[in-house]
């Protein structure tokens, strides 16, 4: 199973629906006397807001959030493994192995990890929920999966104008895998090469997606770089740091038993 | 982009340096260390067994079907989530919009009247304290059994809620005939604008805009995506959208559709009016019509006389018109348009030494002058894209057609503009056509009981004749506050609100209050504290739509299909929360004031069994309606253009384009500048008479899906967070006016209405997709002066726009709808 979402911009009227099922879900935190609690600016911090592309007299709206991209800048940079790809290729934080280093934050091209900082009462719903002082992102609603079935993300079922599309890419037959089959639902800024799992059905002329906002090379952290560095650098680094260690343990060991012996 | 981190540079340095250090140490599974700063407790929600409650919003009058989420932690009930209901067979409808999603925060909202309460300060202090249920349904019954012998002294204002039907027919019992609902400050001067056209109020519920099937549309003043009461609506048209139906759009500002738009124009407020006389003009003078429809289904080819407009000779039974006289090309004679070959809609001639002419002749002639270039001198349009819109419209007809518009109460002409609006739809003939202006099938689930209110005279029945010969008589909030203002034709001395907020509603908030001051007793039934409740005396606290099963099912019109809904209870309200349904306060009231009554008034205290019943007369399956909340009645609107009936309610039973009945009422106003004119023709709107001064401004607000101002939408902690993210709780005002009056964005500055002195402060937001001559806000995001006392409204936005609180008293003369922002304000000063 591979999920994807696609957002169809025709359908879509920009009410809002997704952001408040999006918060009342991931972000706010219920306290004991019945209150619900949300940080403040908390569109900020949904994990699908809207965005604003202007041109010329005119502006359009896409709503962004993370693309559970296949090739993640956000997972490859990770030094700890703390962002990671599920079976599924769902993109996913382990809060026990982030050390809140940022890095992911400012690797993700399409600045959809945030970081809520300040105070917040009450209890979380789910172990996905908004951690305070972490990074945080969508997480396609994971804690409603139920076995190894699809799903529904809040923003999905909340959507009253079956703007918002929840499938398998795996199932040939589903709509999803159809309208991504068929070019009518399209990921955007390809160029990143980070095949993102998030399509949109673009409005026509489609400037939503040659305008698709994302971060100006210079302030990303080059994640490929990075990633290549990590994985062909550091590793072995690692390895000959592990290596010589052993090495100069070993000589050492040698070396004391021969003084040992001398004495 | 909105917060941006700008430091992946220095991240990236910080990056090169620490990574080699600490990949090895991660490497080595040591991260485990960071474990202690996870916060792992949670509530772990059982989601999987989460429970839907159906149930029907009432913030606005459609009544969208919704469902609840409703889960359990720690044996309470709490709402989760809400979504859109609908028909399980027929999914493809309905919809809800962003202002039921709060409800979650609703039941302990800091806001909430959690008992009854009684006035212990002066009126206006908004000083009360609470007092039991047993005193308060005393001291109501008390003023109410006060005016048994004279009950049209008492008011009631009551529009909104699923037992309203109950309240007012309680007070029917009581005798009062004067009970208003608020359409009057909302559609009422499209809805009888219309009236000329289709000789019946035409309410904008009362119109399918099927843009579905349609390919070119019109939007005047009008934004289904986010104005009121739109959800239906907005649904039907984001199809349209993704169809490939294309739209032109005219706003004083920029909206969300304008996005959608192959072409929008910001022109000047009250002038659509112009655009839509021209546009009429050229089908009309271009032979853009027609014929066909025109000759079937309207009076077009009727032969009337050139001096008073009225028919040549008509064949009449029972009051109503069966047959006319027209000029059939066929032949050259005059005849019966049942015996005609082929009628003209275009002849001018004599009929025996008289001159006549056709319905249609005398309306192209009306409107000759409109030209594209003078319609352009007075809205700023420019006079190409007048025509090409004409001859869009005309050329995608019957899939084309000028939306209809909700909120049609904001400026002195909008009577008139929305007649001439149905006008060019019917002579392109879109109306009661796919694509084109459908006739939506409608459930009205009636109640059990049904009282007649006393025979005297009533309030609207009084102005009918007194100068607003075509009033709503069931809508007349303005006219009723006259009447207290006035005295006539007598003083109500008893006002009774449900679930109504008048000081902000009702445009002069001044003169409201004015009015309540002036009245004895006051009571409101309402759930949160709005502006209306320090001028009250009594205040009952009712429980939110979710926490009760209300006494009648909900009749959903506003789609491609009819439906019918239930509002069902999702949770309780909180223990400390002392708060009555409204059936167990009437039965109350009844038990104090009418025992002989009672009985009927039992099956109300078990709402389920009015929904058997309602069912059973409506022929719908009660436990299917109960399982799944919603039920369609019909699958389609009735595309047909006198409607399934075949006739309208107009003499003629056509659509008319002048009206008969008009042309002997009205005959005085043939000629003049007036909304009761039978003839098309320009009306300026008020603010133009004598133009702005360089710092006068028109103050416009509109709809936002977010806001509104009769209900708890505003107040709710998301609903603000969201409105503040889009920055609607400022005003807009174009760059370059504020640059000449020194107004940088960001401002707070002072306005004022130099006619009544009333003051307000608003939030600037500088843009330049603003009207020059507006100064536009999202709908009642200020509350003024009317947060006193125990009177809060924590969260709401206090520096937005609510146009009622700084306009005149000011009733549109014959019809008795509000021109709500035909009025100017004067830009003060920078206090902020």
């Amino acid at each position: 199973m591979k999920p994807v979402m696609i957002i169809d911009l025709n359908r879509c009227t920009g009410c809002l629906a997704c952001v408040e099922a999006c918060i009342s879900e991931n972000i706010a935190r219920w306290s004991k006397e019945g209150l619900i609690n949300y940080p403040d600016n908390v569109v900020r911090y949904s994990r699908t807001r809207p965005y604003w592309i202007e041109f010329g007299d005119t502006r359009r709206h896409v709503f962004i959030q993370c693309m559970h991209c296949v090739n993640a800048p956000c997972v490859n940079i990770c030094p700890t493994g703390a962002s990671y790809q599920d079976e599924n290729g769902v993109v996913l934080i382990d809060y026990k192995k982030c050390i809140k280093c940022m890095y992911c934050v400012d690797a993700c091209p399409y600045q959809v990890r945030t970081v809520y900082e300040g105070e917040l009462e009450g209890d979380m719903l789910h172990e996905h929920a908004l951690h305070i002082g972490y990074p945080d992102k969508c997480t396609l609603c994971i804690h409603r999966k139920v076995g190894n079935e699809l799903w529904t993300p809040a923003c999905v079922e909340a959507c009253p104008y079956n703007a918002r599309l929840f499938g398998d890419l795996e199932d040939p037959e589903g709509e999803v895998s159809q309208l991504i089959r068929r070019g009518i639902a399209v990921a955007p800024r390809k160029d990143l090469g980070t095949e993102p799992k998030l399509f949109y059905i673009p409005r026509q002329g489609g400037a939503e997606l040659s305008e698709y906002p994302v971060r100006p090379r210079d302030v990303i952290i080059p994640y490929n770089v990075v990633s290549e560095l990590k994985n062909s650098l550091l590793k072995p680094l690692f390895l000959t740091t592990t290596g010589l260690a052993v090495l100069f343990g070993f000589i050492h060991m040698i070396r004391s038993r021969g003084d040992k012996h001398e004495d | 982009m909105k917060g941006v981190r700008d430091e992946g540079k220095r991240r990236f340095i910080k990056f090169a340096v620490t990574a080699p250090l600490v990949t090895p140490l991660i490497l080595d599974g040591l991260s485990a260390d960071a474990n202690a700063q996870v916060p792992i407790e949670y509530l772990n929600l059982d989601i999987e067994n989460l429970e839907w409650v159906p149930s029907t919003c009432i913030i606005c009058g459609q009544g969208c079907p919704l469902k609840i989420g409703v889960i359990n932690v720690d044996g309470e009930r709490r709402i989760f989530q809400e979504t859109y209901n609908y028909d399980p067979d027929d999914p493809k409808y309905f919809a809800i919009c962003a202002r039921p999603r709060a409800l979650g925060e609703l039941p302990n909202h800091p806001d909430r009247i959690k008992s009854p309460m009684i006035r212990t300060g002066d009126r206006g202090s908004g000083e009360f304290e609470p007092i039991s249920w047993d005193e308060a349904l005393d001291i109501l019954a008390d003023e109410i059994r006060r005016y048994l012998d004279k009950p049209e002294k008492i008011l009631v204002f009551a529009h909104q809620g699923g037992d309203k039907a109950l309240l007012t027919e309680f007070f029917k019992l009581v005798g009062t005939p004067n009970i208003t609902k608020h359409a009057d400050t909302c559609y009422v001067s499209s809805s009888k604008g219309r009236w000329f056209v289709f000789g019946k109020d035409i309410s904008p519920g009362a119109v399918y805009p099927d843009y579905e099937n349609a390919r070119y549309v019109v939007l005047m003043g009008r934004n289904p995506y986010g104005g009121f009461v739109s959800t239906p609506w907005a649904k039907s048209f984001s199809m349209g959208v993704s169809n490939g139906m294309r739209i032109v759009v005219f706003d004083v500002r920029y909206c969300e559709v304008c996005s959608l738009a192959e072409k929008y124009f910001i022109i000047k407020p009250g002038t659509d009016l112009a655009v839509s006389l021209s546009i009429l003009r050229h089908l009309l003078v271009n032979n853009m019509v027609d014929r066909d429809y025109l000759v079937r289904y309207t009076n077009a080819p009727m032969l009337v006389y050139r001096d008073d407009l009225k028919p040549v000779e008509i064949f009449e039974e029972n009051g109503k018109i069966k047959d006319f006289i027209v000029y059939d090309e066929a032949d050259g004679g005059y005849k019966f348009i049942s015996e005609a070959e082929s009628p003209a809609i275009f002849y001018e001639g004599d009929y025996e030494g008289r001159e006549v002419a056709t319905v249609l002749s005398i309306i192209r002639e009306s409107v000759k002058d409109y030209t594209p270039e003078w319609a352009s001198s007075i809205s700023g349009v420019d006079p190409d894209d007048i025509v090409e819109i004409a001859e869009n419209l005309y050329k995608w007809a019957p899939r084309s057609f000028i939306d209809h518009g909700y909120k049609t109460v904001r400026y002195y002409n909008e009577p008139m503009w929305h007649r001439v609006n149905a006008l060019v739809n019917a002579v392109i003939g879109s109306i009661g056509r796919v694509g084109g202006w459908a006739w939506p099938r409608k459930v009205k689930p009636k109640l059990p009981i049904k009282f007649k209110p006393r025979d005297v005279l009533s309030i609207p029945s009084y102005w009918e004749k007194n100068g607003y010969p075509l009033i709503d008589k069931k809508s007349y909030s303005m006219l009723a506050i006259k009447s207290i203002l006035e005295g006539k034709p007598y003083r109500p001395e008893m006002v009774v609100v449900y679930l109504e907020n008048l000081v902000s509603h009702i445009p002069s908030s001044s003169k409201v209050v004015e009015a309540l001051l002036k009245t004895r007793f006051n009571v409101q039934f309402n759930t949160i504290w709005d502006e209306t409740s320090p001028y009250m005396d009594l205040i009952l606290p009712i429980p939110f739509f979710f926490e009760t099963d209300a006494i009648s099912l909900k009749g959903a019109s506003k789609a491609n299909i009819g439906q019918v809904s239930v509002f069902m209870k999702a949770v309780d309200p909180p223990p400390d929360v002392d708060v009555k349904p409204t059936p167990w306060i009437v039965y109350q009231l009844v038990k104090r004031l009418f025992p002989e009554e009672l009985e009927k008034f039992e099956i109300f205290l078990n709402p389920r069994e009015v929904w058997r019943w309602q069912c059973e007369k409506l022929g719908i399956d009660y436990e299917k309606l109960v399982r799944y909340g919603a039920l369609k009645t019909y699958s389609s609107p009735d595309y047909n253009p006198l409607t399934r009936k075949g006739k309208l309610p107009t003499k003629t039973g056509r659509i008319e384009l002048i009206n008969v009945d008009a042309v002997s009422k009205f005959s005085d106003y043939i000629g003049r500048e007036h909304n009761l004119n039978p003839l098309p023709i320009w009306i300026e709107p008020l603010w133009m008479k004598d133009g702005l001064a360089e710092d006068e401004f028109v103050p416009v607000d509109y709809m936002v899906n977010l806001s509104a101002i009769n209900t708890w939408a505003r107040n709710t902690r998301l609903l603000v967070e969201m409105i503040k993210w889009l920055e609607e709780d400022t005003v807009k005002i174009n760059s370059r006016r504020a640059s000449e009056l020194g107004i940088r964005d960001g401002d707070m500055i002072k306005i004022v209405n130099p006619e009544t002195g009333d003051e307000l402060v608003v939030k600037v937001r500088t843009t330049r997709l603003v009207a020059e001559e507006v100064i536009a806000g999202a709908h009642g995001l200020n509350p003024g002066v009317h947060e006193r006392g125990v009177v809060r409204f924590t969260y709401m936005p206090k520096h937005g726009l609510n146009t009622n609180l700084l306009a005149p008293f000011y009733i549109i003369d014959g019809f008795g709808s509000s021109a709500m922002f035909d009025y100017k304000v004067r830009f003060v000063e920078v206090v902020g």
